[in-house]
């Protein structure tokens, strides 16, 4: 089709020049004298909120703040920006819990965020021994810590960072507690933990193993020497399964003794077949270390595996190896022979009853339904009890837990100021759990310091609706965008159309066969690139990364970029009508629109 | 058959912060689609271009004389003849040896499904070297909410009230204009505004007649809260009720795929204007979108 112009037409207009046109009526002012500001009823603000994976993580790790970094290439800075709100990404990175992937907001659309491999990718690339950038000066204060796990750890680390002189006693001649001597070597190598121990000693915590409490040195004499003492002894004294037979033999072992004993290179013989008693990460841990040393495992659980409180992942990798594993079976009775060995244990089935008050569905016996297991050696792991001789005379204790206030301070009547955290208060037993108590129990003793209200700064420190906190927020070491840390963005509040679909990455994981023939670790940390593709993932929750979604969406144009190289943008006040497209089209809640009158949100 | 995500094209930074054509300041309602438009468009096709304007919530918008919002030249002229005052003013400008400006004229639904409709024809039939776009809001929003030939099945205005809701479809503008031989035709959403940067950056390339019919949300007119008009435009794209499409010299290109798919009735039911119509309708509209959209793709091959 060919093109007609005008002029191809002939018509020609004949003009001297173009003045000689009738004038028009012309506009030639803008509209800017016509503030439409005035309309608004609504405004929105920039306003970074939580991330649903930092709601849930009881450490309070700035997951989204770190996977930012990560992903501009910046490793050494994702490394401190983790640091600051959780120490030892080496180690959590391999053994945490991760309540924060169960959280987070990509599991609705396909499948959550790999943090812990990227975590522990960060953790592992910079580990060397670089000071630390935020190190104070001597507040002149002391304080001692006792027991060397992750709780003793977290309260050295975020108490040398409030400037008070710390010293870590610990009863083993290995630091690193349940760490060390709980948690098996093919899930966190040593020198993974030795070199945490090394940056701790690098910020001048004084490291004492081989000093017990109650015994090389009494709590009194600690109390006159340190202003400040937390108790993190942990767990590691195991429930009895009560039942007949169960003291008179050698060949039955509490799990946790099996595991210190391997871990410390002692002796341990299980013999050909073992039994194992007991559904946590603990059972798990106690019957693939059998494995390893060559034992057939039975894992014996009076539940069925879906209430199993072990990692799924686990006990997955578990029977790869060849576990094997009885659900709804509990030890009735253990039959022995006459050298002390064990002829048989006898089991009684199980059915699960409906779940009760507390939600928990228990088991109950199905009457003379007894059956036998042939086992060499039985090991138990249905929970661990705290050893609190030690502190007979200063501290209450209720149900073997320390009574602590809600500054996980003790009542001693007076006789010093002593905290505790970890596995000895009441609080769930995991690492990262552990980790967060040593963290509040730092600013509990820097605000006990300062004559400041413990109360008052919780409120202000406290992150989402979880009782994490912020040492980030404590320092004052805030972000420039401005944060909101109460509000929490969840699922709901992102809006999935700007994303797109992309598998998980996962860390390359040797195979079974491989795996149960040695303590190594098989588990690769990632590459570059595939810590950069899993970070890719991330689809920032509530925090600003400049999509442009509000400059693009704007039907006023009042979404002005900060421009001259500075982040983020800023509302044109003058013109905004307040229509809140915005806040519904940011992908990633990081607008809040707040009344006008009120300045209610 | 290849989903497409809101971010798959992006409108380069710079052109979202740099020069700024069409200025706050304007009198659109909040939330405005067409307002969005506008500004989105004039970020395609940049200075050189004349806005030709009739009667259309777009000529209070632009501000009363002698103020104009738009920072290029823009006439006002009758409702019936936005396709007529185009073809002049590229004419004048042929003349004057300005070739390389776009002169655009910008309808609203009335004024190109219904009264605008003869000289849209007679353009589109002489092949006029204009760029005309629809942007519609599905009724005559300016002058209160009235019935027009684009307003769809079960869409309650003033003039189809209550319970004697519309019952007849919206009219098929696209066909209509193909059946001229156009060279360019392309249909475009507020909810993408990525693709449409993209249409109107490359009509600069086409001679003849272009036509770009653009979905533009009226929180007012649709009954919705001003904040949802971009999800609800979005939604209508991902229930196929307005499929976002480009049509070059008879090739048919499918623009989005959107990832998420929704029903009709799921579209429906984010708008107040649809509150009075039956199950029976709502299936009727379901079909109906069913099928032109089972044509659309048929197109493709």
């Amino acid at each position: 089709m060919a093109v007609k112009k005008r002029s191809d037409l002939g018509v020609i207009y004949e003009f001297k020049t173009w003045r000689d046109i009738t004038p028009m009526n012309t506009s030639a002012g803008t509209m800017l004298h016509n503030k439409t500001g005035s309309w608004r009823t609504i405004k929105p603000v920039f306003e970074n909120k939580t991330p649903a994976c930092q709601n849930s993580c009881p450490a309070g790790n700035d997951i989204e703040g770190w996977i930012k970094l990560l992903q501009q290439g910046e490793y050494e800075k994702a490394y401190w920006h983790l640091k600051r709100e959780e120490p030892f990404p080496s180690v959590l990175g391999r053994v945490c819990f991760r309540f924060c992937e169960e959280a987070c907001n990509r599991i609705p659309f396909d499948d959550c965020v790999g943090i812990s491999a990227l975590e522990r990718f960060i953790g592992d690339r910079d580990a060397s021994l670089v000071p630390h950038p935020d190190l104070p000066e001597y507040n002149g204060k002391s304080m001692a810590v006792v027991g060397s796990g992750p709780a003793g750890m977290s309260a050295a680390y975020f108490g040398r960072l409030l400037g008070f002189r710390v010293a870590i006693f610990e009863k083993l001649q290995v630091m690193g507690g349940v760490l060390r001597v709980g948690i098996p070597e093919y899930r966190l190598p040593r020198d993974i933990i030795a070199a945490e121990f090394e940056g701790l000693a690098a910020m001048g915590i004084e490291l004492r193993p081989g000093t017990a409490i109650g015994k090389d040195i009494s709590l009194e004499e600690l109390t006159g020497r340190y202003d400040y003492i937390f108790l993190a002894t942990g767990a590691h004294g195991s429930r009895k399964l009560d039942i007949d037979g169960e003291d008179e033999s050698r060949r039955i072992m509490s799990g946790l003794e099996m595991l210190r004993k391997v871990s410390l290179g002692e002796d341990v013989a299980c013999g050909k077949k073992v039994a194992v008693i007991g559904g946590g990460n603990t059972a798990i841990d106690v019957a693939r270390t059998a494995l390893r040393m060559g034992s057939a495992v039975t894992v014996i659980y009076r539940r069925s595996e879906d209430e199993m409180p072990a990692n799924p992942e686990e006990v997955l990798e578990a029977r790869e190896e060849g576990a094997r594993f009885r659900f709804l079976a509990a030890p009735e009775r253990i039959e022995l022979n006459d050298d002390g060995s064990i002829k048989k244990l006898i089991c009684c089935e199980m059915e699960l009853a409906p779940a009760d008050e507390s939600g928990r569905i228990r088991p109950a016996k199905k009457d003379g339904a007894l059956f036998d297991v042939e086992t060499d050696s039985i090991l138990t792991s249905i929970g661990e009890v705290p050893i609190l001789d030690y502190l007979k005379g200063i501290a209450g204790n209720e149900k073997d837990v320390v009574a602590v206030d809600g500054t996980l301070m003790v009542n001693t009547g007076g006789n010093g100021k002593i905290f505790a955290g970890g596995d000895i208060i009441d609080i769930q037993r995991t690492v990262v759990n552990a980790v967060a108590s040593g963290k509040k129990a730092a600013i509990a003793i820097d605000c006990d310091y300062r004559s400041a209200d413990f109360g008052d700064v919780l409120k202000e420190i406290s992150i989402g609706n979880g009782s994490a906190l912020s040492f980030s927020r404590y320092m004052n070491w805030n972000p420039e965008t401005p944060q909101n840390i109460h509000m929490v963005v969840d699922s709901e509040k992102i809006v999935y159309d700007y994303f797109e679909k992309a598998p998980r990455v996962m860390q390359k994981t040797g195979d079974a066969e491989t795996r149960k023939n040695s303590f190594n670790a098989y588990r690769e940390t990632f590459t570059e690139d595939e810590a950069q593709q899993e970070a890719s993932r991330c689809m920032h929750c509530g925090r600003c990364i400049e999509c442009d979604n509000c400059l693009i969406f704007c039907p006023d144009m009042s979404v002005l970029p900060e421009g001259d190289g500075q982040f983020g943008y800023e509302f044109d006040y003058d013109y905004c009508k307040g229509c809140g497209i915005c806040f519904t089209e940011c992908p990633r809640h990081a607008i809040t629109m707040v009344s006008e009158e009120e300045g209610d949100k | 058959m290849e989903r497409t995500t809101q971010r798959m094209i992006e409108i380069p930074r710079d052109v979202m912060t740099g020069e700024e054509l069409w200025q706050p300041g304007v009198l659109s309602c909040q939330g405005c689609g067409g307002s969005l438009a506008m500004k989105l468009a004039l970020k395609g096709l940049g200075r050189r271009t004349v806005i030709v304007l009739p009667a259309c919530c777009m000529s209070i918008i632009v501000g009363a004389y002698p103020y104009s919002t738009s920072q290029v030249p823009l006439l006002h002229v009758p409702f019936e003849t936005a396709a007529a005052g185009a073809s002049g003013v590229r004419a004048a400008l042929d003349i004057r040896g300005e070739e390389d400006v776009v002169v655009m004229a910008w309808a609203g639904d009335g004024g190109t499904f219904d009264i605008g409709l003869q000289a849209l024809s007679g353009a589109a039939e002489r092949n006029e070297d204009i760029l005309y776009v629809c942007y519609d809001n599905e009724a005559y929003m300016n002058t209160g909410i009235q019935r027009s030939g684009a307003t769809p099945a079960g869409a309650w205005t003033t003039t189809t009230p209550d319970k004697a809701v519309k019952e007849e479809s919206k009219k098929d503008i696209e066909r209509i204009m193909l059946s001229h031989d156009i060279p360019y035709m392309a249909t475009a959403s507020v909810a993408y505004p990525a693709d449409i940067y993209a249409k109107f950056k490359k009509i600069r390339s086409i001679k003849g007649t272009k036509f770009i019919h653009i979905l533009s949300p009226c929180p007012p007119g649709w009954q919705i809260d001003s904040a949802d008009s971009i999800k609800v435009s979005r939604m209508a794209t991902q229930s196929n009720v307005f499929p976002i499409y480009e049509v070059e010299n008879g090739k048919y290109t499918i623009n989005v795929y959107p990832e998420k798919e929704v029903t009709v009735k799921e579209y429906m039911k984010t708008q107040g204007r649809f509150r009075y119509i039956t199950d029976d309708a709502v299936n009727a509209a379901q079909e109906w979108t069913d099928r032109k959209w089972e044509k659309l793709k048929g197109m493709l091959k």
